[in-house]
């Protein structure tokens, strides 16, 4: 079991335990139910790269225990 | 720890359908845990979907590959193998049987050694055999010659009479396809190519369809005969060898028997002599009498001018021979006038008479040369100084004799040249001319020139005024060529002689033109003059008011005047005096003072500029802006260009050769141009 930080750098900030395993998308139902928002809503990404796609998992992503991941509002373009 | 429980994530985790996560410290289960037993069944739905299946799998995997690859190792080796000792097995195959040594019936040494020579008397026997064969054929195929015989039956693509007789022709079989079925064909190739050159023009001549010239040989008449070709497609104009000499189409017509009726020329020649007579000679008729007799009366002709001395111009032709009817003739003459006449009928009698004019007139001048000539000469040999040239005399008479005088690039060009030799020969005779004058006080004959002065101071009146006339002008030609050196080309003067070395130099150069330099002068002293005038007109008035001051005041009238008075009377008379002075040099001014004016205009570089040059320059200034970029450049290029030039020699010749200073020559002396090249 791992556990990552999610931070959306405005004051929301949650460490959410989890597989590394886990595919993203299960990863940020995780994610909205900690923070209270829908899941479409919630984009992950690593700082500096491209958002995380649903079907990924977090391991190939290269994310591990103590991992912060960015996030923000995912406005669906 | 983590914000999210462990509890919330795993029901989440649940509802999801994922494992839940493992609780660190609520239930480690108690005792060993087997795992479930449809969890395999679980992967085996999908396979390597998560990353530790694979990781799992990696091993395997890698172990599977490795034992493949090592499976078909051997097998190829075993099927290596299995084929290596194949190709043994064949290879002993062709081995097997008897070899040499296993051939002979089994006996010892000595046995083969007695049956070799048997054995040799076979190869002989077998070689002799075979060359006895070979001589057989041999002679079967001398036997055999290829005759006439050979060629019956065989197709020629041409016809009979298309063989000329006496000229061997070489034929080849035609080229068909393989599979054609027509038999063998002989054509020759020259004559095939000489039919289609025909064709090809006949193609190109528009076809008509009658012809009456074309005459069928043969009689066979078919209508419309032009399209037989079409139709029937080409006639094939073939024979056939029968191998005795003959053709088959011979035999066969001589077979037939088809004789057709011969046909009989006729000449037409008897209806020519009814025809009506031709007004026109025949060309072959016409006689044209030769010129033996022509020339031999033209000579006597001419021979009976030169006895002429009052030279009357012989008419040749029937009008002038009219003309001068009332002349009194011989009758030889007109005998032989007349003869003449009939003999040029054929010739344009005009041009005739204009030839024998000019004929006559040339040896009329040469004779009127010739004693002039012996003349001179006879003179020379008594004046002569040992060094006169005779190869001046003689190119002289050449000169006169010839004829025509012929004017083109090289005679101009040598004629420049000789120039030199010219003056030389010249010089001589001036040198022996003023011997001569020398030896005789003869100053009044100076005036006429270049007339000859004999021993006695007589002046020679043989020589001819054409003669005078020419030696003068070879003076002046001389007095024009003087400064030409050998090149035939003036040497150019040099600034170290002096003033007029340096303008002489500058003119060659064409920096100064030639200018009306008596105009200008004339036009200085003038205003001299004037200036001299005016200022002796002023001082002639200023000495007349002195004086007249002077006896002014040795009057009795300005010595009881008062000073005032005399002030005023003073100013007075000087009014008077200024008025009277500067009447008279209005006067003056009126009468003789000309103005020249003249516009100079210079520019940066102190060159003077012409008109155009000038106006340009002020317009820019005017507007104030100049020439473009390379307007300017070309005009700094012209500008330096004409600075080189001053600078280099007239006569340099690095630039453009000899040709430029040639041509600068040329134009200097108003000739026509000059060109070496």
């Amino acid at each position: 079991m791992i556990i990552v930080t999610v931070n959306d750098r405005l004051g929301t900030k949650a460490q959410i335990p989890c597989l590394a395993s886990d595919p993203v998308k299960v990863f940020k139902a995780m994610v909205a139910a900690k923070i209270g928002r829908p899941v479409h809503e919630i984009m992950l990404k690593r700082q500096g790269e491209r958002p995380f796609h649903d079907q990924l998992s977090l391991a190939d992503y290269g994310i591990s225990h103590g991992v912060q991941i960015d996030l923000e509002l995912n406005t669906g373009d | 720890m983590a914000d999210l429980s462990v509890e919330e994530a795993n029901k989440i985790r649940l509802s999801m359908g994922l494992a839940p996560l493992p609780v660190p410290g609520a239930s480690a289960p108690s005792g060993p845990t087997f795992k479930h037993a449809n969890e395999g069944g679980d992967s085996d739905d999908e396979p390597a979907s998560t990353v530790e299946t694979r990781q799992a799998a990696a091993y395997d995997n890698w172990k599977k590959l490795q034992d493949e690859q090592d499976a078909k190792k051997k097998r190829e080796e075993r099927i290596a193998a299995i084929q290596k000792a194949r190709e043994r097995a064949a290879g002993f195959a062709k081995l097997e049987g008897k070899g040499l040594a296993d051939e002979g019936e089994e006996e010892d040494d000595l046995a083969w050694l007695k049956n070799a020579k048997k054995r040799q008397r076979k190869i002989a026997k077998a070689e002799q055999m075979q060359k006895e064969f070979e001589e057989q054929e041999r002679q079967a195929a001398e036997a055999r010659q290829y005759t006439e015989a050979d060629l019956a039956g065989v197709k020629v693509g041409h016809e009979v009479d298309q063989f000329d007789d006496g000229e061997d022709q070489i034929l080849v079989l035609k080229d068909t396809a393989v599979d054609a079925e027509d038999d063998d064909e002989l054509e020759a190739v020259a004559l095939k190519e000489k039919e289609k050159l025909q064709e090809r023009l006949d193609a190109k001549r528009r076809k008509h369809a009658y012809d009456p010239n074309d005459v069928d040989e043969s009689g066979e008449k078919s209508i419309l005969a032009q399209y037989d070709e079409e139709i029937d497609g080409r006639k094939k104009k073939a024979f056939t060898l029968d191998g005795q000499g003959r053709t088959v189409e011979e035999l066969q017509k001589a077979a037939g028997g088809i004789f057709k009726p011969r046909k009989v020329a006729i000449s037409l020649d008897i209806l020519k002599d009814d025809g009506p007579a031709n007004d026109y000679m025949d060309v072959s008729e016409v006689k044209i009498k030769k010129s033996k007799k022509k020339s031999k009366s033209k000579s006597s002709k001419r021979k009976r001018i030169e006895d002429d001395d009052d030279m009357i111009m012989v008419p040749t032709d029937e009008a002038a021979d009219e003309m001068e009817i009332e002349e009194p003739e011989t009758a030889a003459q007109k005998l032989k006038m007349k003869n003449l006449f009939d003999e040029s009928f054929v010739d344009d009698d005009d041009l005739q008479a204009k030839l024998a004019e000019q004929r006559r007139q040339a040896i009329k001048k040469r004779k009127k040369m010739r004693p002039e000539d012996i003349a001179r000469q006879l003179r020379e040999e008594v004046t002569s100084t040992p060094e006169t040239p005779g190869v001046v005399e003689s190119t002289e008479l050449v000169e006169e004799d010839a004829g025509a005088l012929v004017i083109d690039e090289t005679t101009e060009f040598v004629h420049n040249l000789g120039a030199n030799a010219d003056d030389d020969d010249d010089e001589e005779e001036a040198r022996r001319r003023k011997r001569q004058k020398s030896s005789h006080i003869s100053n009044g004959v100076e005036s006429v020139g270049d007339m000859r002065i004999d021993e006695e101071g007589d002046v020679d009146m043989e020589q001819s005024y054409a003669e005078a006339a020419e030696a003068e002008e070879r003076s002046i030609s001389r007095a024009r060529s003087i400064g030409i050196t050998g090149t035939g080309l003036e040497e150019e003067k040099t600034v170290d002689q002096g003033l007029g070395a340096t303008l002489a130099l500058l003119r060659q150069r064409g920096v100064i033109e030639n200018s009306d330099g008596g105009d200008k002068n004339a036009q200085f002293r003038e205003r001299q003059k004037f200036l001299a005038d005016k200022q002796r007109a002023e001082e002639a008035a200023e000495r007349l008011r002195k004086k007249h001051r002077e006896s002014e005041r040795h009057s009795t009238r300005w010595q009881t005047m008062t000073p005032r008075e005399r002030e005023e009377w003073a100013r007075k008379n000087n009014v008077a005096a200024d008025q009277l002075e500067s009447r008279k040099l209005a006067e003056i001014f009126n009468k003789e003072y000309k103005p020249t004016v003249e516009l100079n205009y210079t520019d940066d570089f102190g060159r003077q500029l012409n008109q155009k040059e000038a106006f340009k320059m002020l317009s820019h200034q005017f507007h104030g802006k100049g020439s473009g970029n390379t307007k300017t450049k070309k005009h700094l290029d012209k500008i330096a260009a004409e600075k080189r030039k001053l600078a280099e020699s007239s006569l340099e010749a690095s630039r453009a050769g000899m040709s430029s200073a040639q041509d600068q020559q040329a134009k200097k002396h108003k000739l026509a141009g000059v060109r070496l090249q």
